[in-house]
């Protein structure tokens, strides 16, 4: 067996391998109604809430992917999402995927970034832990999402004094570049010591 | 006897951190344009200082120790390792004058984890930073692929006979041409090339996936740098899982893929020699170990009835195995579903698959699949010897860009690597353990960090112990740099300490 033939085996062996080895499709069904749920318990107690109707809150972050099966949001239920014009640190962004009915992203305009603070909206629908629709994806199949609060611009200007700091940084930094060139310059004319 | 350093081997040493920290300001110049593109006046300004301070010190230093002697192998390894530490505190700036770090050590830590290519962060919201934040943190992980010596070699340091023993120093040491400054340029050629194609495609994807044209093509740009890299950084907090898209998975893929095969295999390729890619050691050796850890995670996650259907297990399962391989630590899935979901034999076999990393002189980190195969044909010569005639003379020979013989040397070079690299992968686990996180998940994270990965089980965050953070940033500079300029480094530090 040539190299090429061994190389290709090995690459149809792993095609294989997952194919033969995931036959089984998955069929969740839908359960009881969980109430407002945030997305750490969802996360971490998938399989308790897999499939059940669930209420979840959070701002709308990134982008509004409109798509033929829907659109996409990535909603953030972190401390950040409730914050206003002061910004605190409060850890990692913690959110979860929602998949809305067309026609969404007319009703939720304002997506979180450094500039904006994102629609703040209320989501109701299906929880999939592991949907194979989706490709394993998990998610809220959402049925309704309502705006709660209307997105905001962040204030972002800088302070007069880290203005003041950066141009003095500025001009010690040109003043060190103009004496280095001058200096190294002048030496790498010189011939190298013997 | 050791002796102390003489003043002129620190000048040597200074003047060429000096010129890669001037590299390092220069390079603010990307994200700070940007932030005047997008009127993001406030990251402007934090530019600006970072700029000013990574003039300042390396002119600085370029002054203070100019001194025209040559290099030797000392001065290369040292100032390698040493322009990281120094790169990663003066790059440092910005990340923290943006607020969104608990202290500059935070900052730091994800500067360290940023050019060592790994994508391990401590950065906090990170769904509400600035644009220029954004492309500074994915340019820092691009170069750092290459090496920021290499970008020196490449832009600022000209026909210095020390450049070869900096590159060296910097983890690398195929030489693609026969002069070390080619070699530097050769190596921005392919990559250089490689971004102008894989930002096209995944600015494509992402305008079909529902982008606007900007963020399609910034987000191209990004997960481009992300993937080719081998970093792992991405825009988003939720990672690859934010596009729910199976066309920008299998274009990251594709490009992380590729990222982490060995440079002189690009280049082989790139002068006509496409026949490599089936012969090479390397990749042999990739693929074979792929297929293991591939068939262990997947029998794993269907014990544990964590995905059922082949689309999802390729993408969930197949996916994170293979950015765990190659070193790249995109994800598509919520960091706690690895404890919650995968359990503990499907996070081994990612922790196998991190472990054993990419190629040599690529963007990837870990063991490197040229020693796996070097190691793995010395096994199998071993056991030939022993079922051969004893007057018998066996030669095992590896195929990488041409043949060659495998010595005694290479074997025993190779073991030592490995088994440096299996005791900082234990060592954090160990520590992980003692400050109270479960084993499986502290080694999972240690690997991560030591092999340059990114993957997270949630170990990592602002809230982590501070001897944790300051091990990981430990085992992502040494685990890049692949030992040996550390360890010339420490040498340097104990002649100052206790030579005479």
């Amino acid at each position: 067996m040539t190299r090429i033939n061994r190389f290709l085996m090995v690459l149809l062996a792993i095609v294989c391998l997952i194919a033969v080895l995931g036959q089984t499709v998955w069929a969740g069904e839908f359960g009881e109604a969980a109430g407002l749920v945030d997305s750490a318990t969802l996360i971490s107690k998938a399989r308790h809430y897999n499939a059940r109707i669930v209420t979840y809150r959070g701002e709308v972050v990134g982008d509004i992917m409109a798509r033929d099966a829907g659109v996409w949001l990535n909603i953030n239920d972190d401390d950040y999402s409730r914050q206003g014009q002061e910004f605190k640190l409060a850890g990692y962004n913690q959110g979860l995927s929602v998949l809305a009915p067309q026609g969404t992203e007319k009703q939720v305009t304002r997506a979180g970034n450094y500039a904006w603070r994102g629609d703040y909206v209320e989501v109701t629908g299906v929880f999939h832990r592991s949907s194979p629709k989706h490709g394993g994806e998990m998610f809220i199949q959402a049925s309704s999402v309502e705006v709660i609060k209307p997105g905001f611009r962040l204030v972002t200007a800088p302070t007069g004094k880290r203005v003041l700091a950066a141009a003095v940084l500025l001009s010690i930094a040109a003043a060190l570049l103009w004496l280095s060139q001058r200096m190294l310059g002048r030496n790498a004319r010189r011939p190298p010591p013997s | 006897m050791l002796t102390k350093p003489k003043l002129s081997d620190w000048q040597i040493i200074g003047f060429y951190t000096g010129k890669i920290i001037v590299g390092v300001g220069l390079m603010m110049i990307v994200p700070l344009l940007v932030g005047m593109i997008f009127g993001e006046w406030s990251a402007v300004v934090d530019f600006v200082i970072g700029i000013s301070i990574a003039l300042t010190v390396g002119n600085g230093l370029q002054l203070i120790c100019h001194k025209r002697r040559e290099m030797t192998w000392m001065h290369g390894l040292v100032t390698a390792a040493a322009s990281w530490i120094v790169a990663m505190v003066v790059g440092a700036v910005p990340h923290y004058l943006s607020g969104h770090f608990g202290s500059f050590f935070d900052a730091s830590f994800d500067l360290m984890s940023g050019i060592t290519t790994t994508g391990l962060y401590l950065l906090q919201d990170l769904d509400h930073i600035s644009y220029s934040m954004n492309m500074w943190r994915h340019l820092l992980t691009y170069v750092g692929g290459q090496g920021i010596v290499v970008v020196a070699l490449t832009f600022l340091i000209r026909g210095s006979a020390g450049a070869f023993m900096m590159y060296v120093g910097e983890g690398k040491d195929e030489k693609l041409l026969p002069n070390v400054i080619q070699t530097a340029r050769a190596i921005w050629i392919v990559s250089l090339t490689y971004m102008v194609l894989g930002t096209i495609l995944l600015t494509a994807g992402n305008l079909y996936e529902g982008l606007g044209f900007t963020r399609a093509f910034l987000h191209g740009l990004w997960m481009f740098m992300g993937s080719w890299s081998t970093g792992g950084f991405a825009p988003q907090s939720a990672n690859v899982l934010y596009y729910h898209s199976l066309l920008i998975e299998l274009l990251t893929m594709t490009l992380f893929i590729v990222g982490s095969f060995n440079f002189a295999l690009h280049w082989a390729v790139w002068t006509g020699n496409r026949r490599e890619i089936y012969r090479n050691i390397e990749i042999m050796s990739f693929a074979t170990t792929l297929l293991i850890t591939v068939s262990l995670g997947t029998y794993a996650l269907l014990q544990v009835d964590a995905f059922r259907g082949p689309v999802a297990l390729f993408r969930r399962a197949f996916f994170q195995i293979v950015s765990a391989h190659t070193g790249t630590g995109l994800t598509n899935m919520y960091p706690s579903q690895f404890a919650e979901e995968w359990g503990p034999a499907a996070m081994l076999a990612v922790i196998i698959a991190m472990a054993l990393g990419g190629s040599a002189a690529s963007t990837a980190g870990g063991f490197k699949a040229m020693r796996v195969g070097i190691i793995a044909r010395s096994f199998a010569a071993e056991v030939r010897r022993l079922m051969s005639p004893e007057s018998a003379v066996l030669i095992e020979k590896v195929h990488h860009v041409k043949d060659r013989y495998i010595s005694d040397q290479q074997v025993q070079a190779s073991m030592m690597i490995v088994l440096a690299f299996i005791l900082i992968y234990l060592g954090g686990g160990i520590l992980g353990t003692l400050y109270g996180y479960p084993f499986i998940s502290a080694l999972f994270e240690s690997v991560s960090a030591g092999a340059t990965v990114g993957l997270s089980v949630g170990v990592t965050s602002p809230s982590m112990p501070f001897g944790l953070k300051l091990y990981f940033m430990f085992v992502m500079w040494i685990g890049r740099l692949e030992f040996i300029a550390v360890f010339a480094l420490i040498g340097f530090l104990i002649r100052v300490a206790r030579g005479k």
